[in-house]
C-alpha cells in the first residue's frame, strides 16, 4: 500500500509536469505557425498531429494516476461509511453541496483535536454542545495528495488541522480567554505600522498608473498595439511595486500573528470570559440590517431605472447590434 | 446492488451545484445548430445579457456577454449613455452577486473541471490573497480606461475582449475556426490570435493547478460582482447567532475569503459542509433555499428543463430566410463569378450607388461598422485608395444592417473623402455572401467579376496590390 501511495504521488508529479509540457507545446506551436507567416486547417492540423505522442503520454500518465488512486480491497474496508444529509432524511447542508467525492468520517472520531481547536472555548462559554468530537470531517479528492496520516497509503478522513484555521480567527478566540501583554501589543502595533506603510506605498503607486491613465494624450494614437505595449510598459512596474509591498506586508503580518498566537498561549487567563454579544451590539445589527435593506432597494430602483433610460435611448439596440456580429479582433481574429 | 449504486452515486455523481452550472451552460449555448452551421445566433435574445461570462461570438451563444456589452456601452459613452449594460450589470450583481461565479458562469465551471485533475496543487495563501486584488486592475484598466479613453474618439476598443479575454478566444475563435465553413478566418489568424491563444493556453493549464486562477486572479466581471457582496440577495449566508467562530469555513473555502460571504466568496457552499454549528446555509433574501421541500425542488427542475427546452426550439428553429432576388447561373459571391447587382442609399449628399452604372471601373465594397475597430481603423486606407486613383477605382464603404444614430454623427465628424452607404436590411452583405463577420471587402473588376471576397483588415499596400493588376 505504502509502495501504491509512492507510485500514485510520482504519478501525479508526472501528470504535472506532462501537462505542462503539453500546454508549452501547444503554446510554441501557435507561435512557429504564426511566424511561418500562414494559418490554415491543414498547417494546424500537421502541427496537432505531431504533437499526438504529447498528448498521449497525458492520458497514459492520467489513467495510471487515476487507477493508481482507485481504492483496493484492503483500503475500501478502512474507509469510513458515506453519510450525506440526504442519508438524514433532512437536508441539513444547505440546497447546493459541493464536491460529491468528500467522505464523510464516523462520528465520535476520538482523534478531534479538541485541544487544539479553540472553537470549544466559545462553545462551551454559550453553553452550546460542543460538536468537535462529533464533527463530520472531510476530505476533498484533490487534497488526499498532500495530506500525510498517520499511516501512509491509508485512505482514511483527514484530521482537520487547526493549523488551518487563519492566524487572525486563532488569534481572536485565544484572546477570548487570555490576557493581553505588552509584548502582543507591541505585535498589533507592528502590524499596523506595516499595513499603514502598505497602504502608502499601494496609494502612491496607484496614483503613479492613474496619472498615466487619465492623460489623454496617451491613447491619441489609433495603432493600438504600440499604444498598449507603451501602457504596460509605463504602469506594469508601478503595479508589480504595488502588489510586492502588499504580499511583503502580509508575509510580515503572518508572522507576527504567529508571534502573538504564541504569546497568547503563554499568556494568563482573563479574569471573566470576553462575550461579544451585548445589548449594544445586537441594535447596532439591527440598525445595519435596515441600512442593508434600504441600500439595496435604493441600489435596485437605481438598476431597474438604468435599464428603463437605456432602453428608451437606444443602448439596449446597441447591445443586440454587437452581439449579432462578430467583429472579427475582438475574438482574436486580425 | 441497488443501494451499492446509489452509495456509488452519492459519491462520485455530479452535485446539485455541478448541475445547477452544467445547465446554465447549456441555456447560455443553445443554439445547436450554430455549431452546426459555424454561424452565431443573431436573434432578438440577444438584447438581453446572460449573467455569467459566455462570449456572444460563440456559435451557440443566445445572449450578450455582460462584459463585452458593458465595454462596447463603455467605448460608445461618447454620444450614448452606457445605461443599459450598467443597469443589467448592476441588476445581476444585486440579486445574485458572485452566486453567479458559483453556479452560473461556464468559465467557471470549466476551470473546476481542469481542477479536477490529478495533479498536486497550489494551495491558497496570504500571497494568493493578495494576487486576488489585480482582477481589479484588469477591471479599472482594460474595461474601464481604455475603452474610455478612446469613446471621445468613436473608436471602440473593448479591450479586455480585444487582448485578454480567454472566453472570446476558445468559445468564439476556436469555436468558429473548428466548423469547416469557417476556412476563410483562417486568413485573418495573425499575432493577436496568437498571443491571445498563449494567454488561453496558460490560463487553463494555471486552473489545472491553481483552483479556479482565472476567477481569482484576473476576471474583471467577479471582481465587479464582488462589489455586491453585501448586497446580494441570494447567496451563503451566516447565522452569527449560531457561528462560533471556529474558522473552519474559511480554511474549507479554496477561494481567498476572509470571512464568508465576502468579495472572493462565490456561494459555492462548500463551506456549510464543515460547519460544526450549522450556522451557514444558502438563502435567498431571508428564506432559506435549504428549506425547499422536495416536491418544490423537483418542480423548479422541471420548469428550468422546459425553459431550456423552450430556448432550445426557439433559437433553433427554422427562419424565414428572405428571397434572395434572382440572379443568373453565373452571378455570385465567389471569387470568379459575377457579382450580383445592388443599390444602396448614400449617406451624406444623399442619392444611390448603383453598381452597374460603375460598369468599366474597380470598384472596391467594404462592409464596416462604427462599433468594429478594424473597420473603423482601415477606412483611411480606403480613402488613401480613392485619392491614389480617383477616376479608375470607385470605392464604397457600406455599413453593416441595423443602422445606429452615431453613423451620421461619426462621418460628419471624420469627414472622410469617401462614399458611404448603408445596407439597412443586410440583403447586400447576405448576396456578396457575407453574414455577421466584418470588415469584409469584395473587390470587382472592370467587367464586373468578383476577383477578392474575403473578411479581415486591409492595408494600403494591400489594396493597391490587388487593385493594380486590374487597372
Amino acid at each position: 500500500m505504502r509502495s501504491r501511495a509512492k507510485l500514485a504521488r510520482a504519478s501525479a508529479w508526472l501528470l504535472a509536469l506532462s501537462t505542462l509540457l503539453t500546454a508549452g507545446l501547444l503554446a510554441a506551436q501557435c507561435v512557429q505557425i504564426h511566424e511561418a507567416g500562414a494559418f490554415s486547417r491543414e498547417i494546424v492540423r500537421a502541427r496537432l498531429d505531431s504533437l499526438a505522442w504529447a498528448g498521449g503520454v497525458w492520458l497514459a500518465l492520467l489513467a495510471g494516476t487515476l487507477l493508481l488512486r482507485l481504492p483496493n480491497g484492503k483500503e475500501s474496508q478502512l474507509r469510513a461509511p458515506i453519510t450525506t444529509s440526504r442519508s438524514t432524511g433532512e437536508d441539513q447542508s444547505p440546497v447546493l453541496a459541493e464536491n460529491r467525492e468528500q467522505r464523510t468520517a464516523a462520528q465520535s472520531s476520538t482523534e478531534a483535536a479538541v485541544e487544539e481547536n479553540p472553537s470549544q472555548l466559545l462553545a462551551e462559554n454559550r453553553g452550546q454542545m460542543s460538536t468537535t468530537r462529533s464533527a463530520t470531517e472531510v476530505v476533498s479528492e484533490e487534497n488526499r495528495l498532500h495530506i500525510r496520516d498517520g499511516k501512509r497509503g491509508q485512505r482514511t478522513a483527514a484530521r482537520f488541522s487547526a493549523e488551518a484555521v487563519p492566524e487572525e480567527v486563532r488569534l481572536r478566540l485565544l484572546l477570548m480567554r487570555a490576557e493581553k501583554t505588552d509584548a502582543m501589543r507591541a505585535e498589533e502595533r507592528r502590524r499596523r505600522m506595516a499595513r499603514g506603510a502598505c497602504a502608502g506605498i499601494c496609494a502612491g503607486c496607484a496614483a503613479m498608473v492613474a496619472r498615466y491613465l487619465v492623460n489623454p494624450a496617451n491613447f491619441t494614437s489609433r495603432e493600438l498595439e504600440p499604444v498598449i505595449g507603451r501602457m504596460l510598459w509605463h504602469i506594469a512596474p508601478w503595479i508589480f511595486v504595488g502588489f510586492a509591498c502588499a504580499i511583503l506586508c502580509e508575509c510580515v503580518r503572518g508572522r507576527s500573528f504567529r508571534r502573538e498566537i504564541e504569546l497568547a498561549a503563554r499568556s494568563p487567563e482573563r479574569a471573566s470570559f470576553k462575550n461579544a454579544q451585548t445589548d449594544s451590539g445586537a441594535s447596532c445589527e439591527k440598525r445595519a440590517r435596515l441600512a442593508k435593506t434600504a441600500a439595496r432597494a435604493a441600489m435596485f430602483a437605481l438598476a431597474v431605472a438604468l435599464l428603463a433610460l437605456g432602453a428608451a435611448n437606444g443602448g439596449m439596440r446597441d447591445v443586440l447590434v454587437k452581439a449579432i456580429n462578430i467583429c472579427t479582433e475582438c475574438i482574436g481574429l486580425g | 446492488m441497488d443501494n451499492r449504486v446509489k452509495v456509488w452515486w452519492r459519491a462520485h455523481g455530479p452535485s446539485r451545484r455541478r448541475l445547477i452550472q452544467v445547465y446554465a451552460a447549456l441555456l447560455y449555448n443553445a443554439h445547436a445548430k450554430g455549431f452546426i452551421k459555424g454561424e452565431i445566433y443573431t436573434g432578438a435574445l440577444k438584447n438581453v445579457c446572460v449573467p455569467g461570462l459566455n462570449c456572444y461570438s460563440c456559435s451557440g451563444a443566445v445572449a450578450a456577454c455582460p462584459l463585452g456589452a458593458l465595454q462596447n456601452a463603455l467605448a460608445s459613452s461618447d454620444y450614448r449613455a452606457p445605461w443599459f449594460a450598467l443597469g443589467i450589470v448592476m441588476l445581476f450583481g444585486l440579486i445574485f452577486g458572485r452566486t453567479i461565479c458559483g453556479f452560473l458562469c461556464p468559465m467557471g465551471l470549466l476551470q473546476e473541471l481542469l481542477h479536477k485533475l490529478p495533479v498536486p496543487k497550489l494551495k491558497k495563501s496570504r500571497v494568493t490573497r493578495v494576487l486576488s486584488y489585480f482582477k481589479y486592475v484588469i477591471l479599472a484598466v482594460f474595461v474601464f480606461t481604455v475603452p474610455l479613453a478612446y469613446a471621445a474618439q468613436r473608436f471602440p476598443v473593448p479591450a479586455f475582449c480585444k487582448y485578454i479575454c480567454p472566453a472570446g478566444t476558445l468559445e468564439g475563435a476556436i469555436g468558429l475556426l473548428a466548423n469547416p465553413a469557417n476556412e476563410g478566418l483562417f486568413s485573418m489568424l495573425g499575432s493577436l490570435f496568437t498571443r491571445k491563444f498563449v494567454i488561453l493556453v496558460g490560463i487553463l493549464a494555471a486552473c489545472v493547478f491553481v483552483y479556479r486562477a482565472f476567477c481569482r486572479f484576473l476576471c474583471p466581471l467577479g471582481a465587479i460582482y464582488g462589489m455586491f457582496a453585501r448586497l446580494a440577495i441570494v447567496g451563503v449566508k451566516v447565522d452569527a447567532e449560531k457561528c462560533s467562530g471556529c474558522g473552519r469555513c474559511v480554511a474549507r473555502c479554496r477561494m481567498d475569503v476572509r470571512r464568508v460571504g465576502d468579495h472572493e466568496c462565490i456561494h459555492c457552499g462548500a463551506c456549510a459542509e464543515v460547519c460544526p454549528a450549522k450556522a451557514i446555509s444558502m438563502k435567498c433574501g431571508k428564506r432559506s433555499l435549504s428549506a425547499i421541500g422536495r416536491a418544490r425542488r423537483a418542480a423548479a427542475w422541471v420548469i428550468a428543463l422546459a425553459l431550456l427546452i423552450g430556448v432550445g426550439a426557439w433559437v433553433n428553429r427554422a427562419e424565414d430566410v428572405p428571397a434572395a432576388p434572382a440572379t443568373e447561373p453565373s452571378e455570385g459571391f465567389e471569387e470568379g463569378m459575377r457579382c450580383p447587382d445592388f443599390t444602396v442609399p448614400l449617406y451624406g449628399a444623399g442619392g444611390d450607388f448603383t453598381l452597374s452604372e460603375k460598369c468599366g471601373q474597380v470598384v472596391v465594397i467594404n462592409f464596416w461598422a462604427t462599433w468594429c475597430t478594424p473597420c473603423v481603423a482601415e477606412l483611411p486606407y480606403f480613402e488613401a485608395l480613392q485619392k491614389a486613383y480617383p477616376d479608375d477605382v470607385s470605392v464604397v464603404a457600406i455599413h453593416s444592417n441595423l443602422v445606429t444614430d452615431d453613423v451620421r454623427e461619426f462621418l460628419n465628424r471624420e469627414a472622410y473623402a469617401l462614399s458611404f452607404a448603408q445596407d439597412t436590411d443586410g440583403t447586400v452583405m447576405t448576396r456578396l455572401g457575407g453574414s455577421t463577420q466584418l470588415p469584409m471587402t469584395v473587390i470587382v473588376d472592370r467587367d464586373g467579376t468578383i476577383v477578392y471576397n474575403r473578411v479581415g483588415s486591409m492595408t494600403f499596400d494591400r489594396l493597391t496590390a490587388l487593385i493594380e493588376p486590374l487597372l
